[in-house]
């Protein structure tokens, strides 16, 4: 009866609640122990008539009437769904170019923002790579004009020589 | 909406550095020599111009001599004036410059001459600044980072 007083409590004890030690005495106790024995049964008849009961009583409820209004908020041409998707909980809210575009109906200010901030980072760019030369190379060239002097240009390895042809201060 | 202002207002700062600071880049060391070239007279290069041998030699003048030289840092389109030998004046101005290029303008008012020239950064101008009087005429030679 002592022993009983000390593992009836346990029968009621969830898995993992014991100890390995605690369970392998609990067991070598409940089979000697007819009381037990009766005690487990009950236990076990109880939780699984608990667990049923819950079963049911969840199936019961109905739960088309919560599914329906939460359709009934979302408006109609937010949950079209892509052709050959049937609509529903499973179909995205929005196909993607009707989620920019109603994102963007909705926030004109950062639309407007969102065109200008790169356009300005993109000028900024330009006008450090321009001012600081770095926008590529130029061809090599030679443009001279004079209103006196008849210019001839010569082309060397080391560079060009400009030089006044045919007019000489002696002539 | 305050974030995005804030990235706007970064973006034009930004923008306003880059041109500030291409504004406060450093000038261009720039060398600048006036020659003189001479028809008659024993043929010969004098030896501080030996770097322009290849392009003088080009000419039919046979005799170079040095005038003067200057070596200064050019701002960009700031002229600078070259004071010849005979009273005349050449104005060099620095056009702009690219990864590899310069480009210089040279402007000759007595004889109301203008030349814009686009070199490589290893390459030299020689120029002709005055006609030629009795077989010698006067010539400007630049040379971006000599």
């Amino acid at each position: 009866m002592t022993e009983c007083t000390t593992y009836a409590p346990m029968l009621s004890a969830r898995l993992g609640e014991l100890t390995p030690d605690e369970e392998s005495r609990l067991q070598a106790h409940i089979a000697g122990c007819a009381a037990c024995q009766a005690r487990l049964a009950d236990e076990q008849a109880v939780s699984g008539m608990l667990g049923e009961a819950l079963q049911r009583s969840a199936a019961r409820r109905d739960f088309a009437a919560f599914a329906d209004g939460v359709m009934a908020r979302i408006p109609a041409s937010a949950w079209k769904a892509p052709a050959g998707r049937a609509p529903g909980l499973g179909a995205p809210a929005l196909s993607g170019l009707a989620a920019v575009r109603a994102f963007f109906r909705h926030h004109k200010v950062l639309a407007a923002a969102s065109a200008v901030v790169p356009a300005l980072a993109a000028l900024g760019l330009f006008l450090y790579f321009e001012r600081a030369g770095l926008s590529g190379a130029v061809e090599p060239g030679v443009q001279v004009e004079s209103e006196t002097m008849a210019p001839v240009v010569l082309d060397t390895s080391d560079g060009p020589v400009i030089l006044f042809e045919g007019d000489s201060e002696d002539t | 909406m305050a974030r995005l202002a804030k990235a706007a207002f970064l973006c034009a700062a930004l923008a306003a550095l880059g041109a500030s600071q291409a504004q406060a880049d450093p000038g261009v060391p720039v060398r600048i020599r006036v020659l003189k070239g001479s028809r008659q007279g024993p043929p010969g290069v004098a030896p501080q111009l030996q770097d322009l041998t290849a392009q003088l030699s080009a000419t039919a003048y046979v005799r170079w001599e040095q005038s003067a030289e200057t070596q200064a840092s050019m701002d960009f389109k700031k002229p600078a004036s070259v004071s010849l030998p005979g009273g005349g004046q050449v104005v060099v101005i620095l056009v702009e410059t690219k990864k590899d290029t310069a480009t210089f303008e040279v402007q000759v008012p007595a004889q109301r001459t203008q030349s814009r020239l686009t070199i490589s950064k290893d390459k030299r101008i020689v120029h002709q600044v005055t006609p030629e009087k009795a077989g010698e005429a006067y010539f400007v030679s630049i040379r971006p980072w000599p």
